[in-house]
């Protein structure tokens, strides 16, 4: 069988601009992909490529076994089978809840429609609302609605753009679990274009990291986080200290003392080290100073000024806390395993 | 709403359109082969009676199209070979100029016509016929101004008249015939004298002959120019209206008079009947009803005063020199 | 690949559409090349026509300034009694024409009406709503905060209405001028009944009584370039105009609460206003129109000019919102800028006087009407009929509709479009089943604005009916020009009452404060 998505070789400019750049991608059925990327990286374009809102201007994209866009062919968005949800959820306004997860089935026998129709509010937990309309509703419930409508005609693939970025943060984490769950439940696969690592991280079975137009790594969240492939994106999913040092096999030697490393090297390299992976104790002759620290409840973040003059990143739990001017000894964290970057 | 149902509504919305079209048209048209077809500038209301006789007297299907002259005109230009119309009726001589110069107007040649209509008062080729005349003359104040006061146009122009005058504004076609008419038989100076005497005593410039009559009766002014039959009207609703006519210009060539006139349509297919209600609107008996319709004077009689037509020929090219003038002048 | 896929039908269909419509007007300057001498003839007729056009364009845009801003900030920044009704009833004028006031004073016979101020008079008291809605619209869409804000640096109410508010509303109250003036440029009845020079007038003078089509035609062509900058102004100030209005945020400004003397005058001055423009001409009328039936006066053909006027007014009032729809749809869908633009163009005719339209369209209708009857010999089948006609409203009216409804689409969400596609509808379903049900008002009013501004129409009328088919418009006019006023008041009273309609759907429509009367004629 074959994926629900394959891209080969896209590319997309507008004007000058070159949004997507030779992008190749696959997403496994019953996936959850999120493709994560900084604003401005073409990961909206990227999705709209797919659903057929854009023409590719070369390569190929394939949903399900048809080729929806290609040199020699290109299927209108009405014809592709894709369900997408959009950023502020674009509900039909003059239509009810019911009236508007059914908009996609309108060429379905009654009885058909109806069931599907059911069976997708059932999956959103609104089958007490059907006849509200969208203004009636909360964030949350529109939110619902809205991937319910793409869940209902059974694409091949849902692709959700930016769905949490006009709610509240604490309604976000929630809503967050929810989707997922609803997806998971429908057995859906999904493609979700986000620019928040920590979105990205929590919810994806897999990430592709986006940048400037180009997939820079695709992996499983760990495999991103612990691994990033190159410096860029390992800034940009998490904070990162980037040390240089001098690697003999196994180990590697910085300013801050010596880390495993995944694969054996040699010579100088600069390494990824997350602020978790450094420890400190408070020492008069400690070799930092405490810069600043930004208090996230359950841990802390703290600035250090190194004695060689950098700049040190540490996140520690917030059992303990160090003041600002503290003096401390920051060293590895026992466990720490660490990547080469470029 | 359903594709099905925008496709049924836009179908519904069509099949409406073109029924209220058919519909329309049917109404307000007829197919132009089973009827004479007038175009009338007279839209006077309550003037149809002629016409109406006529109808009568011959079985024919009668339609009448009402509108400005140069509507009308432009219409049966654009309609070219295909117009419906038969007769063209103008209010002025201008337009009858204008049909006769692009050849929209047929010679006809009628011993009836020749022998009722004066030579003065049709072309010599007989492309159009006069059907009523009107003068264009000064009209005083009957309790300020004497009978005697003022008897030429030029008088108007008097100082004696400064803040007494009141004129018709210059977009009304009269106004623009009569000065056409003097630039054609006086020459350019002393008819930009004469204006320009006239705009010297600085006159109230109103918006029809009657509002220029009413403003002589109020006193606003005492004297002014418009044409005969509208004060004929007022006295007939009051006879004690203080207004009265001088026959202008009775020592000189004699008080301006334009004239209503008649063509057949040279594209027009029934010339006859057409030719042959010319010749019914010029008998005697239909001459007395425009006349007291209207009040305007009969083509086919001698008229009480010295009269001076309208040369259409030559005022009918000096039209653009006339309002040109009158622009420059500032008789606007 | 690219370049195919946007040459599709609705590309093409908006083009042809537009052209259509935008052609007859594109073509007028030709007649500088066909005679490239009329119009010297005239030539002094032109430094006139510009002058006396300048003079009421200043005197009408500093009227509707100073009394449609005065009204707007009194109803929306002060309380007062009946301040509730006060507010939708100063819309009221819209629905009286030019030429009916005009028709009333020159009837009651005002001392000074036929003058450039009389006419300015005019036009400012029938105009002035323009500039009122807008500017309303704009006042209330002001958040509380900025105005607060600048009391709480140091201005007075008044000072911050003055330096605040007005200012923050100016692109609006731009617009609305600019919206009043080019109605005043279209402007045929009022100036020719008052006797002002002005450009439509010098049309109809070298036209009518010059007989020179040439000249009229290059005179129109004058004329639509000085309306196509104030087109250009206002859709300037608009688009600013719309930027403000998505910014505000916040409550609504709280009215000042006004007591005794000042509390009556704001009442009364406003119902003394209504009672001149709308109240005492319909008096009069409706006096007149008694008179008339009484006397035995009415028009002979009254009953005929009646039905066809609602005849045209009905079919209008389907067919330009029709092709409108499709226009603006065409554009959005298309997103191609020739669409765009072909789409711009081809709502010029609006703010044109009918005169010009009709020239415009007679000239190349009769051209084909010609070849069609030489090939079918069917006739003249549109400058001999009611289509001629129904053309010339399309082109006159398109961007009345197209204002209302082009307005309400692109308030319609593109990513709704996208959904609905990405849910299965092709481009015909999401027109269908989501921008005409959403925009079912805005539909409406375009359908109504239309109907009341043919029933209004009077220079297309004239030139461009079918043999017999004289309407109420042209009742009243040839009524007018003969003084015969009784006989005037019937029709006239019926058109005023057929204009209240829209008026009042569109005060029920703006019942809710604030996203208000956006839909307004534009």
């Amino acid at each position: 069988m074959s994926s629900p998505i394959r891209l080969r070789e896209v590319s997309k400019s507008f004007g000058r601009t070159h949004a997507v750049r030779a992008v190749s991608l696959e997403v496994e059925r019953g996936e959850l992909m999120a493709v994560l990327g900084p604003s401005g990286c073409g990961k909206t374009t990227l999705l709209r490529l797919i659903a057929g809102f854009e023409t590719p201007d070369s390569g190929a994209v394939q949903v399900g076994e048809d080729t929806v866009a290609g040199p020699a062919r290109l299927v209108p968005p009405e014809r592709r089978r894709v369900g997408m949800v959009f950023q502020d959820y674009a509900l039909f306004p003059h239509l009810t809840v019911e009236a508007n997860i059914a908009f996609g089935l309108s060429r379905r026998p009654r009885a058909e429609r109806d069931s599907l129709t059911r069976r997708a509010l059932e999956l959103v937990g609104l089958q007490h609302k059907t006849s509200r309309y969208p203004h009636e509703l909360s964030g949350g419930e529109r939110q619902r609605v809205a991937l319910a409508r793409a869940l209902a005609p059974e694409p091949e693939v849902v692709l959700l753009d930016e769905p949490f970025s006009s709610l509240d943060a604490t309604l976000r984490a929630d809503l967050r679990r929810e989707v997922e769950l609803i997806l998971r439940d429908a057995e859906a696969t999904a493609l979700l274009v986000t620019h928040d690592q920590e979105e990205a991280l929590s919810l994806a079975d897999r990430l592709a990291v986006m940048r400037e137009g180009r997939i820079v790594q695709v992996g499983a969240p760990e495999e991103v986080y612990g691994r990033p492939a190159s410096r860029w994106a390992a800034q940009f999913v998490g904070e990162v200290n980037v040390l240089a040092g001098v690697a003999r096999e196994g180990r590697v030697e910085t300013e801050l003392g010596g880390f495993d490393l995944r694969a054996p090297a040699s010579g100088t390299v600069h390494v990824a080290v997350r602020p978790e992976q450094l420890e400190l104790t408070a020492r008069h002759d400690g070799n930092a100073e405490v810069v600043a620290r930004e208090f996230r409840g359950h841990d802390v973040l703290y600035r250090l000024r190194h004695e060689g003059g950098r700049t040190v990143l540490v996140q520690l739990p917030s059992l303990e806390l160090y003041e600002v001017g503290a003096r401390v000894f920051v060293r590895p964290a026992r466990s720490a395993v660490t990547s080469l970057v470029d | 709403m359903s594709r099905r149902g925008l496709i049924a509504v836009l179908a519904a919305g069509a099949t409406l359109l073109v029924l209220a079209l058919v519909g329309v048209v049917l109404a307000t048209s007829g197919s132009s082969s089973d009827g004479l077809d007038i175009y009338s500038a007279r839209s006077h209301y309550g003037e149809e009676q002629p016409f109406l006789d006529f109808a009568a007297e011959t079985g024919a299907d009668l339609r009448i199209r009402g509108g400005e002259a140069t509507e009308l005109y432009e219409r049966i230009k654009a309609e070219g070979e295909d117009t419906p119309a038969d007769v063209l009726i103008t209010v002025d001589a201008a337009n009858l100029w204008r049909a006769t110069e692009d050849g929209l107007l047929e010679p006809v040649s009628s011993p009836e016509l020749d022998r009722l209509v004066p030579k003065a008062l049709r072309d010599q080729e007989g492309h159009w016929y006069g059907l009523a005349l009107r003068a264009r003359t000064i009209m005083r104040s009957s309790e300020r101004v004497g009978p005697n006061e003022v008897t030429t146009y030029e008088a108007l122009g008097d100082p004696r008249w400064r803040d007494r005058l009141c004129l018709r504004d210059g977009t009304s076609e009269y106004n623009v015939s009569f000065v056409a008419d003097r630039l054609a038989k006086d020459g350019p100076e002393p008819t930009e004298r004469m204006l320009r005497s006239w705009m010297d005593n600085d006159p109230e410039i109103l918006g029809s002959d009657v509002e220029v009559l009413d403003a002589i009766a109020d006193g606003d002014c005492d004297v002014g120019l418009t044409n005969h039959y509208y004060l004929a009207r007022e006295k007939e609703e009051n006879p004690d209206f203080p207004v009265e006519p001088v026959w202008a210009d009775q020592q000189g060539r004699g008080t301006h008079v334009n004239l209503s006139g008649m063509g057949v349509v040279a594209a027009g297919d029934r010339k006859d009947e057409a030719r042959e209600l010319i010749e019914f609107l010029v008998s005697p008996d239909q001459q007395q009803v425009f006349s007291d319709n209207n009040h305007e004077f009969p083509v086919t009689e001698e008229l009480e005063f010295k009269a001076d037509p309208i040369d259409v020929r030559r005022a009918g090219s000096r039209l653009d020199d006339a309002l040109s003038l009158m622009v420059e002048v500032g008789w606007d | 690949m690219g370049l195919t896929r946007r040459l599709d039908g609705w590309t093409v269909f908006t083009l042809l559409t537009a052209l259509a419509v935008a052609g007859p007007l594109l073509g007028l300057p030709i007649s500088f090349i066909a005679a490239p001498e009329s119009l010297s003839r005239f030539s002094g007729l032109v430094p006139e026509a510009l002058a006396a056009t300048a003079v009421l364009l200043v005197g009408v845009g500093v009227g509707v300034l100073v009394l449609g801003t005065a009204l707007a900030a009194l109803v929306s920044f002060c309380d007062f009694p009946g301040r509730g009704w006060i507010e939708w009833a100063l819309v009221l004028p819209l629905a009286m024409p030019g030429y009916v006031f005009t028709l009333f004073a020159l009837g009651l016979d005002v001392p000074g009406i036929r003058s450039q101020l009389g006419a300015i008079c005019v036009f400012t008291l029938v105009l002035y709503p323009y500039v009122y809605l807008l500017a309303r619209a704009a006042f209330l869409a002001q958040s509380r905060t900025l105005l607060e804000a600048a009391r709480g640096l140091g201005l007075s109410r008044r000072g911050a209405l003055m330096k605040v508010a007005i200012p923050l509303a100016r692109p609006a109250i731009l617009g609305g001028v600019a919206l009043a003036l080019m109605e005043a440029l279209a402007d045929f009845g009022t100036v020719n009944l008052l006797g002002v020079g002005t450009f439509t007038d010098a049309i109809y003078r070298v036209w009518f009584t010059a007989l020179d089509r040439d000249a009229a035609m290059q005179l129109a062509t004058l004329l639509v370039s000085v309306t196509l900058t104030l087109l250009l102004l206002e859709r300037l100030a608009r688009g600013r105009a719309r930027y403000h209005q998505h910014a505000a945020r916040g409550d609504v400004v709280p009215p000042i609460r006004l007591r005794g003397p000042a509390a009556a005058a704001a009442a009364v001055l406003p119902l003394a206003l209504l009672g001149l423009v709308v109240a005492a001409p319909l008096a009069q009328l409706a006096v007149w129109s008694l008179e008339a039936i009484d006397e035995g006066l009415l028009a002979p053909e009254f009953a005929t000019a009646a039905r066809n006027s609602v005849l045209l007014a009905a079919v209008s009032a389907l067919l330009v919102p029709i092709v409108a729809l499709l226009l603006a749809y065409g554009v959005r869908a298309s997103r191609s800028h020739a669409a765009a633009g072909a789409a711009r163009a081809a709502t010029i005719g609006y703010g044109l006087p009918g005169s010009v339209v009709a020239v415009a369209v007679i000239v190349p209708l009769a051209w084909l009407d010609h070849r069609v009857d030489a090939l079918t010999g069917a006739g003249l089948v549109l400058t001999g009929t009611v289509i001629g006609l129904l053309f010339a409203y399309l082109v006159r009216f398109l961007a009345l509709a197209w204002g209302s409804i082009e307005g309400g689409l692109t308030r319609i969400s593109p990513q709704l479009d996208e959904a609905a596609r990405g849910l299965g509808a092709d481009r015909l379903d999401v027109l269908a089943r989501v921008h005409v049900p959403m925009m079912r008002a805005g539909l409406a009013t375009a359908s109504l604005l239309v109907f009341v501004e043919v029933m209004k129409e009077l220079p297309a009328t004239l030139l461009l009916r079918p043999t017999g088919g004289d309407t109420l418009a042209i009742a009243v006019w040839q009524a007018t020009t003969e003084s015969l006023f009784e006989t005037a008041a019937l029709p006239a009273l019926l058109i005023v009452m057929v204009g209240l309609l829209p008026v009042a759907a569109m005060i029920r429509l703006s019942g809710r404060r604030g996203a208000e009367l956006e839909a307004v004629p534009a």
